[in-house]
């Protein structure tokens, strides 16, 4: 199951929610966590082994590591800590390099336990006796299939009281929809599209590019949808998940474009990597070293194939010329130019994604320069354009934060009709959504297989 | 003034959380109370029941019941055809694999022709010929309907026409074996209006992916010379129905349009007898009329397809036919009985006895294969009929 079947719309959320108001305060996370572990299983199926084992192994590592901490034991809280730490990556790492059948959301429910065990190692947040709470940090169903990744001592203080009130609740569905439909509108729209291009031999330039925006857009709508459907449904349960996008294809700086992408990543690295190993304050070659180990990590904790590392590296390598070298010469340019060299930047990092090896790069990146022979545009690129144009319009704008301030302005106005239309436009692209569940035979989110 | 912005977000946040649990307790509800169906029609397919206690307990009962609740959603029907008709809004002119196209046509993607494929096909049909020089043997290829009606393709659709891939094709076999390349009678009649009826000929449905019969009998008449048979006898054309909605309005989930069947029969006294081994009936006719009930009004010919279909008429010319065929022939077929005693159809698709035996048996002079393009350029099944 995920976000997107319509038994989880109609049947399973609804009647969490309902529920999770019906039981007394004090057995509310035992639901809650109960529940979750009723989805993972829906989704994951025989792979919820795995995540009980992580949960339960997590739990005493934590209580280990605050017992040696609270005894000013710190030497062995520090080896103990990293004993854990690699035996946490090496589960992930021979799931992901063993061929063997990837459990769903491995890679975020691995960085969530990880972060609890630093987090506790470091003396940021207490590891309690019960181990309902640590566990529902772990295998909260919001989140666990694809993140947010929140970090441990952000959500604990919330485990003790999470009042789901009236306004919760209304934010909480609002946000949700807006993910739906980025999901399910646009999100599969572009995917579908990507997907008709992606299959074509051969192809004019114009194709090869059209083709790789289409995916861009795909992966965006896809994974900040899911983000948002995340943080709304964390919020029917009273629950703040951290942003996990800030319009990242606005970003004026490869910097920028990080801090607005999968932040919760971004963020994770940063303070379990990047700072411990140093960050920017111990010399300009620390620097380098620190941040090619960054993105080299980033680029492996994204898939298992050669073509991650080196969209990892490719990364890397923009982020430090940015910081080292070009960074003066490229604030003095206008914004628009700079947020075009950073849309440059990242769409042609998304073909190392979709590409299954260097090779197939190599291919995308001669048909964008005309290796087909077909020229810069042909009848094919009409039919892709003009059948795709209301979608790209859309999905372009949706970028933006055009759309939200739109939506703020009317409202803002304050007059009853704009307030109405727009609830009447959000309940006809509610029918849609279910429409096109409906026609879709299911299709997984992508960032599912990370 | 600030008071009042906060307030008018909330208001319309207020609304969309009422219409949201509105809408989840109403398709709650009405799941709950409406029974499961088994058969999709429109889909052409079962639907998944809820699963059983016992398959929840296997790895995947998850998915299980997510098919379950999505193939028994309530107004599922509809849901599918808004989108649909919401995506033609938006402007796209292709429907899961079928292009919407001009004048209420709908389109199948071409299949594309494996080079490896068909070459064993050709060197099958060749060898086969050459093992039985006494026979007659005859190819006749179908294009696909975007091939013959390219100009009613919605513009620019990177389709590409079949007429030369069926002929690269015919050139491989040797010239004992008679070949007729479908396209250009089929294009030309389609643009040619008739007399009686002063319109331009249907070849192809709008909404199946076959051909009409209209476009099969002007095939038929140009199959003189290939087949071997006198003038054509004559025939009285009947429209038994106007309701037909074909695989491609199910596939892109179109119901604009509707199409007429229309059959022929010959004006002679020859009777015919018709026998399905696979169903164990005989019938006096190659038309089965009460398929025209159902969704697939196709399958009125000969009652769709079979592994072997024998024909006996009363024609008393002396030659017996055998066809090697896919479903495009159920329609041209019934063309055939007055020049044929005897009348074997083969689809290898679903045959698994010895060819051999067959041509010994029942005597056989004349060898036909007729194929749509589509069927042929995956197919390896009539290779390994002929063995």
């Amino acid at each position: 199951m995920s976000f997107v079947s319509l038994l989880f719309l109609v049947v399973f959320l609804p009647l969490s929610v309902l529920l999770a108001r019906l039981i007394p305060e004090r057995f509310r996370n035992l639901f809650l966590l109960l529940v979750s572990l009723l989805f993972y299983a829906w989704s994951a199926g025989r792979n919820l082994p795995v995540l009980l084992g992580e949960m339960v192994f997590t739990y005493f590592a934590a209580r280990e590591l605050k017992r040696r901490r609270d005894q000013g034991d710190t030497g062995t809280a520090s080896f103990c800590l990293l004993l854990d730490t690699v035996l946490l990556i090496a589960v992930l790492a021979v799931f992901k390099y063993s061929g063997l059948a990837l459990p769903a959301g491995i890679s975020f429910f691995t960085f969530s336990a990880l972060s609890c065990l630093f987090d506790v190692g470091r003396g940021e947040a207490d590891a309690e006796k019960n181990p309902v709470s640590l566990w529902l940090y772990l295998a909260f169903f919001p989140k666990v299939l694809m993140g947010p990744i929140v970090q441990y001592r952000e959500m604990q203080p919330q485990m003790a009281s999470h009042p789901a009130g009236a306004a919760s609740l209304e934010h909480g569905t609002f946000r949700f929809l807006r993910g739906l439909f980025k999901k399910v509108l646009l999100a599969d729209a572009f995917g579908a599209a990507f997907q008709q291009i992606h299959a074509l031999p051969q192809m004019a330039s114009m194709t090869a590019i059209l083709g790789t925006v289409f995916y861009g857009l795909q992966l965006y709508f896809d994974f900040s949808g899911y983000s948002d459907m995340a943080i709304g449904a964390a919020s029917l349960f009273g629950f703040r998940l951290p942003e996990n996008f800030d319009h990242p294809y606005t970003a004026v700086s490869a910097s920028d474009f990080w801090r607005r992408w999968h932040i919760t990543l971004g963020a994770w690295f940063r303070d379990y990597v990047y700072i411990p190993l140093g960050g920017s304050r111990a010399g300009k070659t620390r620097l380098v070293l620190n941040l090619a180990i960054v993105w080299l990590l980033t680029g492996i904790w994204h898939g298992n194939t050669v073509n991650f590392v080196l969209w990892g590296l490719w990364w890397g390598i923009i982020v430090i010329l940015e910081k080292l070298v070009l960074g003066r010469f490229l604030e003095k340019l206008p914004r628009a130019l700079r947020c075009a060299l950073v849309n440059l930047a990242a769409f042609s990092g998304w073909i190392f994604f979709f590409s299954p090896a260097p090779g197939d790069c190599l291919h995308w990146w001669g048909q964008i320069f005309g290796a087909a022979g077909s020229g810069f545009w042909d009848s094919q690129t009409t039919w892709y354009f003009t059948g795709n144009l209301l979608l790209l319009a859309v999905g372009i704008l949706a970028c933006g934060p055009l759309l939200s301030k739109l939506l703020s302005r009317v409202l803002h106005r304050g007059e009853r009709t704009g307030t109405w239309i727009l609830a009447g436009l959000t309940a006809f692209l509610l029918l849609l959504s279910v429409a096109r569940i409906l026609s879709s035979t299911y299709q997984t989110f992508l960032y599912a297989a990370f | 003034m600030r008071r009042k912005k906060s307030s008018e977000g909330r208001y319309f946040r207020h609304i969309v959380f009422c219409m949201t649990a509105l809408a989840c307790a109403v398709f709650f509800t009405a799941n709950l109370l409406t029974p499961d169906r088994s058969f999709s029609a429109a889909e052409n397919r079962s639907l998944s029941a809820r699963p059983s206690l016992s398959e929840c307990l296997t790895s995947d009962w998850g998915q299980k019941a997510d098919r379950w609740y999505s193939d028994q959603f309530v107004l599922r029907d509809s849901l599918v055809k808004l989108n649909s008709l919401a995506r033609r809004c938006a402007g796209e002119r292709e429907s899961n694999g079928v292009y919407i196209g001009k004048d209420g046509y709908l389109f199948e993607e071409p299949t594309p022709k494996d080079p490896v494929k068909t070459e064993r096909t050709a060197k099958a049909i060749t060898a086969f010929s050459q093992d039985n020089p006494d026979i007659s043997f005859s190819v006749i290829l179908v294009p696909d309907a975007a091939s013959v009606l390219a100009r009613d393709l919605p513009a620019n659709a990177p389709v590409s026409g079949q007429s030369e891939e069926i002929d690269a094709f015919l050139s491989l076999l040797p010239d004992s074996v008679r070949t007729l390349n479908a396209s250009e009678t089929l294009e030309a009649a389609s643009r040619q209006k008739t007399e009686d009826r002063n319109e331009e000929t249907q070849v192809f449905y709008r909404t199946d992916h076959h051909w009409t019969t209209d476009g099969a009998y002007a095939v038929f008449q140009a199959a003189k010379e290939t087949l071997n048979i006198p003038e054509p006898a004559v025939y009285s054309r009947f429209v038994v129905s106007d309701s037909f909605q074909g695989t491609l309005a199910s596939q892109s989930a179109d119901g604009a349009s509707k199409d007429a069947v229309t059959i022929y029969i010959p004006d002679s006294d020859a009777r015919t007898t018709v026998s399905y081994p696979d169903l164990q009936t005989r019938r006096a006719s190659v038309y089965m009329p009460e398929k025209l009930e159902q969704k697939d009004q196709y399958q009125v010919f000969f009652g769709g397809n079979h592994p072997s279909v024998e024909i006996e008429t009363t024609a008393d010319t002396g030659r017996s036919l055998l066809v090697f065929k896919d479903s495009f022939a159920n329609s041209f077929v019934p063309f055939l009985t007055p020049y044929y005693d005897t009348i074997i159809l083969i689809d290898p698709r679903y045959y698994y006895e010895n060819v051999d035996a067959v041509l010994s048996s029942y005597g056989i002079t004349d060898v036909m294969f007729l194929y749509s393009a589509d069927t042929l350029w995956a197919d390896t099944q009539l290779a390994d009929a002929l063995g």
